[in-house]
C-alpha cells in the first residue's frame, strides 16, 4: 500500500523531472515478476529494478525492523493512506524492510536523501524536485 | 552522508533489471542525474 502510495506520488512529478532531464529509478525488494506486475497496475513510468538480497539497501544504509513497519506511526499513516483510496495488494518482498529516495548523480553526486523511518514516512516531494532539478 | 562514505558501500552490488539482466548498482546514475526511490516491497 505504501509502495503504492509512494510511486504513484512519484509518478505524479515525472513530467516535471523529464523536462529537466533526472530519470525516475525505483528498486524493489521482491521479483522481477513482482515488479513487473507492479508496474503495470499502478502504472509506474520509471525505471524498475529488484534486489532480493537487499544489498542495495543496506549500502544505503536504509532501515529494517519489524516495528518498523507495524508501530504505531506506521498504523496511522496505513489509515490516512487508505483514506486516500490505496489498498494492500498482493504483498512481493521484503516486509519489514523501509525505503527511501536518493537524488543523484550524474558522477559522484548526493543531492539529496531520505531514509524511511518507519513505513509510511515518505520523503517531501518538494524537497526531491527541489534537489532534482535545482 | 558523503558521497565518499557510500562508495565503498556500493561497490560490487548490484541490481537486476526487469529483464532479469544484473546492473551495476553505481552505473545507474553515473552519467546522469536519478531520482532512486527504494520501494519497501512491491504491493
Amino acid at each position: 500500500m505504501f509502495a503504492r502510495q509512494q510511486a504513484a506520488a512519484l509518478g505524479g512529478v515525472k513530467g516535471r523531472l523529464d523536462g529537466a532531464g533526472v530519470a525516475l529509478v525505483a528498486v524493489g525488494s521482491g521479483s522481477t515478476d513482482g515488479a513487473r506486475r507492479f508496474a503495470e497496475k499502478l502504472p509506474f513510468a520509471g525505471e524498475m529494478y529488484v534486489n532480493w538480497d537487499l544489498s542495495a539497501y543496506r549500502a544505503f544504509r536504509l532501515e529494517r525492523g519489524l516495528w518498523k513497519t507495524l508501530g504505531p506511526a506506521s498504523v496511522l499513516r496505513g489509515i490516512r493512506a487508505m483514506m486516500d483510496g490505496f489498498r494492500q495488494g498482493r504483498t512481493d518482498g521484503d516486509l519489514w524492510q523501509q525505503g527511501g529516495v536518493f537524488v543523484l548523480g550524474p558522477g559522484e553526486k548526493i543531492l539529496f536523501e531520505h531514509r524511511n523511518a518507519f513505513a509510511g514516512d515518505h520523503a517531501d516531494l518538494g524537497a526531491v524536485i527541489a534537489a532534482s532539478v535545482g | 552522508m558523503t558521497y565518499g562514505e557510500l562508495k565503498p558501500r556500493v561497490a560490487g552490488v548490484f541490481v537486476q533489471s526487469v529483464k532479469g539482466e544484473a546492473v551495476p548498482l553505481e552505473s545507474l546514475w553515473q552519467g546522469r542525474r536519478i531520482v532512486l526511490v527504494f520501494l519497501r516491497h512491491f504491493g
